[in-house]
């Protein structure tokens, strides 16, 4: 019998994920689809070698002529969303049937959702403010700074987007709730895909940015009469302060977008996260969309903060289970401060058969799982 | 010097409400005295309005501070004329001017400052609780839905928040007289009750801003003006609900669609943490609070006075009805709007006269319900009602379970080593008596705790003595196995006599809701971010971040610094 087979590939800090679903055409027939979700890695620094890419892309397209059934991207993160037009400049293309991109990657989603524009808006005012400052500066332009700011900028994440967006005659814009046409939205006939997450007014993922006034880095304004000098130029300095936890509270924003969804075929369930962090978690929780799972892609390479609590995880990974699960994590050491987090990756795999990491193969490679039919 | 300051009176939105009519003015003259000297900006010896823009960084014109007294005129602050009609009625104010968003929000400060320190309410100036004279306010700090007190700059900052508007003209929180007293209010209690800025437990948070918004109710309800203006003063219950009772309408209007409500929190409302309670309030919110949120879990206890508030103005109303008192017919209220007046004054009293007893660290509304009963008490001896309807309300709503978790003592024992006013002279001579005293004040064997005195001006003396004590840090083990978490007593005595008018302490180290609700408040913060272990406090730029909360574990036990930056005046569902 025909297994399902996830194949994770080591793209450094990235992720590229391949699935095998067996499944049937309208006449009946057996075939394979083949779903992919994100390829992509961060963009400097170790873990990012965008060659990796093109063998990557090359193995997808071989085993799938060439013409994926089904491309999801996860969020609008480089590190998701780079690898296809990257290989595709290299001359190794993949194309799809089927594209699923995030609702706030709609054209038209900022007009029918105004709060999540105005957030939206903030962000890209504040990532200007960033670049001011750190113009101003220089000595915070580290490199994990260079890494966030790269991953979030708005302009190269477009080129991605629209890339992705070519690929099919015309993608889906996904979001919980949302329904699912086989015929417009995916092949599967006998596999169902269910989506946990993102909310289709991603307003809701936005937290708060701290003032930032890049102008006051290389010029404070004279104190006014009458007013306390130091008191004055701590607030002033205060203004200049808060660029890494703005540039922070942006990539969580994103990270909080992601599509969430399942994938159920023959009583198997897989679950792809994105890089849902925990408020995205939250919400799906109030939503009551989360149940049991066999297969959990590991959010987020496996940082602390994108792996529910364990009141929730028990209920996705239910410790008195006796099916077979594995867990996996597309990850690579030393690129951010304590990702992957080992503590998370210990709560995991005490609810788990196995947990693979990308790590343990050579780059380009893939981790395999199967799943029996 | 008297300077003469305009000010924002009421949110634009209530000028369209039918029952109001569109008459009522939305500017007003504050007159201020003894803030001198005075700049432009405004600025004033405790008050600082900085107009800085968050876009360029640079500072914007400040009001115009025009001394008129060599003209022998009043001194004042300049700003546009509003239009008017053709018979001269209209604005004194053009309310889109920069001038007029700068004295507004710099008036209503004062105003609110002055609100509290006068007789009736505290009795004495005020200090902030940064260390310096003089608090900054920032009208314009950027936007969105927001505003907020920070101590480390010592600064109110107000955001504004764009619209819809075809004219484009963002909301500014700084022109809403409520949210402006609500965050005045907090900067106020960081003076008074400095141990509640730092506190994780979701009430104590959850009081600082029952506190502000209670302020800021109060404020208008003891505004005369206001009351005049807007109380139609024959026949209008306060049982439903009122302008009054809705704060900030015109952010919560502007937000209303979002968050299912038409004003940003219902001060007239049966919110309760009963579980078993399934009822919801009119616009189909459940009134059981669950959550930790600040903003959410205040709105128990804003009700629960409240409702104090009601009741006692309607009893005031009752007895008006038999007639006037002169000394009172000069204010220009009939007996609906003279009920509210006197009961929103004794309300307010208490409620900012309870700030005195309440005890230290993590506190509890059930230590407010008492500290609210004793300075009632000693304010009212002969007049317990309205302290009946506190407990009936903190029993209707959960907060206790019993009538007697909220006795006092209707008296205390004498303090050992009293040797007259001197015996608190200073702070060796504080401490020496609280260590004769040990016992009384509960302080535990062997505990190091740490003591703060103050005069309220009003022959009392406030001696707050603070120890921490441990607990099992379950919900954040990852951080530490244990947490350190301040505790104390609060002991107020009569200056001349050391009469012990209260000694209260503090229950929430003892209480098993206070404790899960300090674990559940901690994991949240883990999970968001916002508390943060000291070795992670350190943001991608290289500098500390300035946002969380951070953990320092020292010899297996977690010590908390920082965070209060998130006691906002505006929480929206969902957030914490």
């Amino acid at each position: 019998m025909a297994d399902l087979v996830v194949r994770a590939y080591n793209v450094g800090f990235g992720d590229a994920i391949h699935v095998e679903v067996p499944d049937r055409d309208r006449s009946g027939k057996e075939v394979r689809r083949h779903l992919v979700v994100d390829i992509g890695n961060v963009l400097s620094g170790r873990g990012s070698e965008d060659d990796v890419f093109l063998p990557v892309v090359k193995d997808i397209a071989e085993r799938c002529d060439g013409r994926a059934d089904l491309y999801v991207l996860s969020h609008e993160h480089l590190d998701h969303a780079q690898g296809l037009l990257y290989a595709s400049a290299k001359g190794v293309d993949l194309a799809a049937d089927h594209v699923w991109l995030p609702a706030s990657a709609a054209p038209d989603s900022y007009e029918k959702h105004p709060a999540a524009r105005r957030k939206r808006l903030a962000v890209l005012e504040q990532l200007e403010h960033i670049r001011g400052l750190l113009a101003a500066a220089p000595e915070l332009a580290t490199p994990q700074m260079r890494h966030l700011l790269a991953n979030n900028n708005a302009s190269s994440t477009q080129d991605c987007v629209e890339h992705l967006r070519g690929l099919a005659r015309r993608p889906s814009y996904v979001w919980r709730g949302r329904r699912l046409r086989r015929g417009m939205d995916h092949p599967f006939h006998e596999a169902r895909l269910q989506l946990w997450a993102p909310e289709e007014d991603t307003s809701v993922y936005y937290g708060r940015l701290p003032p930032l006034a890049p102008a006051l880095a290389s010029k404070r304004p004279p104190t006014p009469a009458g007013v306390d000098g130091r008191a004055f130029g701590r607030l002033v300095r205060s203004w200049t302060e808060g660029v890494g936890d703005s540039i922070l509270a942006i990539d969580k924003a994103a990270n909080n977008s992601s599509v969430v969804f399942t994938l159920t075929w023959r009583g198997w369930r897989l679950l792809v996260p994105g890089d849902a962090e925990l408020r995205s978690w939250q919400i799906m929780d109030r939503r009551k969309v989360i149940g049991p799972v066999d297969f959990l892609k590991v959010g987020h390479h496996g940082s602390h903060n994108a792996t529910p609590p364990d009141d929730v995880l028990d209920r996705l990974l239910p410790r008195e289970s006796k099916r077979r699960r594995v867990a996996l994590v597309s990850t690579h050491e030393k690129v951010y401060n304590a990702v992957p987090h080992p503590p998370t990756l210990d709560r995991i795999s005490t609810r788990v058969d196995e947990l693979l990491t990308t790590q343990d193969v050579a780059p380009g490679e893939a981790v395999e799982v199967r799943f029996p039919g | 010097m008297i300077v003469s300051v305009p000010v924002m009176s009421q949110d634009v939105t209530l000028t369209d409400d039918p029952d109001i009519g569109r008459w009522m003015s939305l500017a007003d003259w504050f007159v201020m005295k003894g803030e001198e000297p005075y700049y432009d900006g405004p600025v004033s010896r405790r008050v600082a309005v900085v107009d800085l823009d968050h876009r360029t960084g640079a500072l914007r014109p400040g009001a115009r501070f025009d001394d008129g007294r060599p003209r022998g005129e009043t001194s004042k602050y300049v700003v546009e004329e509003g239009d008017r009609d053709e018979w001269g009625v209209g604005e004194i104010a053009r309310i889109e001017a920069d001038a007029f968003l700068q004295t507004s929000v710099f008036g209503t400060v004062v105003k609110t400052l002055k609100m509290f320190e006068r007789a009736p309410m505290l009795g004495r100036r005020l200090t902030w609780g940064f260390g310096r004279e003089q608090l900054l306010v920032v009208p314009r700090a950027g936007d969105m839905a927001n505003a907020f007190y920070d101590r480390d700059t010592g600064s109110l900052q107000f955001f504004s928040v764009p619209t819809e508007d075809p004219d484009g003209r963002p909301i500014h929180t700084a022109l809403s007289h409520d949210v402006v007293a609500h965050e005045t209010a907090h900067a106020v209690l960081d003076g008074i009750c400095p141990e509640l800025y730092d506190a994780i437990t979701p009430q104590a948070r959850a009081l600082h801003e029952t506190f502000a918004d209670v302020t800021s109710l109060l404020a208008s309800l003891g505004d005369v003006y206001r009351l005049r203006m807007e109380l139609d003063l024959e026949g209008r219950s306060l049982r439903s609900s009122t302008t009054f009772g809705r704060l900030a309408e015109q952010l919560g209007q502007h937000l209303g669609a979002a968050v299912g409500a038409d004003a940003l929190r219902d001060a007239n409302n049966a919110c309760t943490l009963d579980p078993d309670d399934n009822s919801h309030d009119r616009h189909g919110r459940p009134n059981f609070v669950g959550g930790i949120a600040a903003h959410d879990l205040s709105m128990v206890m804003t009700g629960a006075i409240y409702g104090v508030f009601r009741r006692l103005a309607q009893a005031e109303r009752k007895r008006l009805e038999g007639g006037i008192p002169r000394s009172l017919a000069k204010l220009e209220l009939g007996p609906v709007g003279l009920g509210a007046h006197l009961a929103a004054q004794r309300v307010a009293r208490s409620v900012a006269r309870a700030r005195a007893h309440l005890p230290p660290g993590e506190t509890s509304f059930a230590d407010f319900g008492r500290a609210f009963l004793v300075a009632d008490r000693l304010d009212h001896p002969r007049s317990p009602e309205p302290r009946e309807w506190l407990v009936g309300e903190l029993l209707a709503r959960a907060v206790v379970e019993r009538r007697d978790d909220l006795d006092v003592p209707a008296s205390w024992p004498d303090l050992e080593g009293w040797d007259g006013p001197s015996a608190l002279s200073s702070s060796a001579e504080a401490r020496r008596l609280v260590s004769r005293n040990r016992a009384l004040l509960g302080i535990p064997d062997k505990a190091r705790y740490a003591v703060r005195t103050y005069d309220t001006g009003r022959g009392q003396v406030v001696v707050r003595v603070t120890w921490q004590v441990k607990e099992d840090n379950a919900a954040t083990r990852d951080l530490a196995p244990e947490r350190s978490v301040a505790t104390g007593t609060t002991l107020v005595a009569e200056t001349s006599t050391g009469r012990v008018l209260s000694l209260l302490a503090s229950d929430s180290t003892a209480d098993p809701r206070q404790v899960a609700d300090r674990g559940r408040m901690l994991r949240w913060l883990a999970d968001e971010d916002l508390l943060v272990d000291e070795r992670d406090a350190v943001g991608p730029d290289g500098r500390p971040l300035r946002e969380p909360i951070v953990a320092r574990a020292v010899r297996g036990t977690m010590r908390l610094s920082g965070g209060a930056r998130m006691v906002h005046c505006i929480g929206l569902p969902g957030l914490g």
